[in-house]
């Protein structure tokens, strides 16, 4: 008995990204701007991010974060500290999040997206997994911190692609890592021409008001073109 | 490692399109790849195998088209092919093509399937 063949023609995470999708059309009708946060390990997003939402607070924006984890409750508790609504994503060994974690934990959060200016969502430290798996974010950010090699966009090409704006953290370490920029900056405009990037450090604040500048200018473009389609 | 996860979604994909044939046995899954998914091949037809287990596609094969990165260079007009690490650079003429129109590919062409029932009627010794 020889095999028949059936065409399919449909994408392996179809699935996700019609989720991401919905979700994407619920944070653009209630005005939230979210971010999808990727980088290795260590590299410094919930430190970061700790500084962003506190900054952001300050500053009278309304803003809350998911943050993902393999196994602990951790960096939802720093990023509490801001004072800022925070839920803990442990993803129980997935390397990743997808939509619809997102979309349940959103669901059980009891917060109201009308409340919400911005949403962070702190994905699981992995610059590989993370990259097939849209999550309905406005921007996805990468970070590369000062002290893990200039060629990790080299070796990374999925996700820097995918990335619409890049931070080099622990930019405070820079000279005593000998951080080489020029190559830095080279690789990034290698792996995605025209990338934006940040220099920050959580540690001295340096590049946070510009980095939080430049946020609020997205989210207004964001709900401009919303009003005009 | 989330080639567990594709693994998984592959199957439910496959199951769904084939929900209203429940008679079908899959014994090849036709899959394209492209450089810049971020799925490992190799992974990917380990956790296959395991993950196929006591379903329909259960020794099933995995058949992986990898589909090269495709752009449009708008510089030279050609349709080019970049390779690594200069994902958005002509390899013809140097010229950046901002737009990937292939690579990024996690695409399920087809199935190879056959009818439970037949091949249970081959196997039997034919009276
Ligand atoms: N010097 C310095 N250390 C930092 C900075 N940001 C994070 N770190 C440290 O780097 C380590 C990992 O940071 P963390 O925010 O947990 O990284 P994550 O795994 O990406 O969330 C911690 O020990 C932080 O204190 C920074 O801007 N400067
Ligand atoms: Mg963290
Ligand atoms: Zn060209």
């Amino acid at each position: 008995m020889k095999p028949r063949l059936l065409e399919i023609r449909k994408g392996v995470l179809e699935k996700n990204d019609l989720l991401a999708e919905g979700l994407r059309a619920r944070f653009q009708a209630a005005g939230v701007f979210t971010l999808n946060w990727v980088s290795s390990p260590g590299t410094g997003k919930t430190a970061l991010l700790e500084a962003t939402l506190k900054q952001m607070r300050e500053q009278g924006q309304r803003v809350a974060a998911l943050v993902g984890d393999l196994a602990t409750e951790n960096d939802a508790h720093r990023l509490a500290r801001s004072g800022a609504p925070v839920r803990q994503i442990v993803t129980g060994g997935n390397c990743h999040l997808e939509a619809d974690m997102i979309e349940s934990h959103l669901a059980r959060s009891g917060w109201d997206l009308n409340d919400l200016d911005f949403l962070f969502i702190e994905n699981v430290g992995n610059l590989v997994c993370p990259s097939s798996y849209d999550l309905g974010e406005d921007l996805r950010v990468v970070l590369l911190s000062v002290t893990e090699g200039e060629d990790k966009p080299l070796k990374y090409p999925s996700m820097f692609n995918s990335s619409d704006v890049a931070m080099i953290t622990k930019i405070d370490l820079a000279e005593a890592v000998e951080f080489d920029r020029a190559a830095a900056y080279a690789n990034l405009e290698t792996m995605r021409p025209g990338l934006r990037v940040f220099e920050t450090s959580a540690k001295t604040g340096r590049g946070l008001t510009e980095w939080i500048a430049f946020l609020a200018e997205q989210r207004a473009a964001r709900l401009a073109s919303r009003s005009q389609g | 490692m989330h080639e567990l996860s594709i693994a998984h979604s592959l199957i439910e994909t496959v199951e769904e399109a084939l929900a209203s044939q429940p008679d079908l046995r899959v014994t090849a899954v036709n899959l394209q790849l492209g450089v810049l998914s971020g799925v490992e091949a190799d992974s990917l037809l380990f956790c296959f195998d395991i993950a196929t287990a006591d379903t329909r596609l259960a020794g099933a094969k995995l058949q992986i088209e990898s589909v090269a990165a495709r752009a449009f260079c708008a510089a030279c007009g050609h349709d080019v092919s970049p390779v690594a690490p200069h994902w958005y650079r002509c390899p013809e003429c140097g010229a950046v093509c901002a737009q990937l129109s292939a690579g990024r590919d996690l695409q399920i062409a087809s199935v190879e399937v056959v009818e439970n029932n037949e091949e249970r009627a081959n196997e039997a010794p034919s009276a």
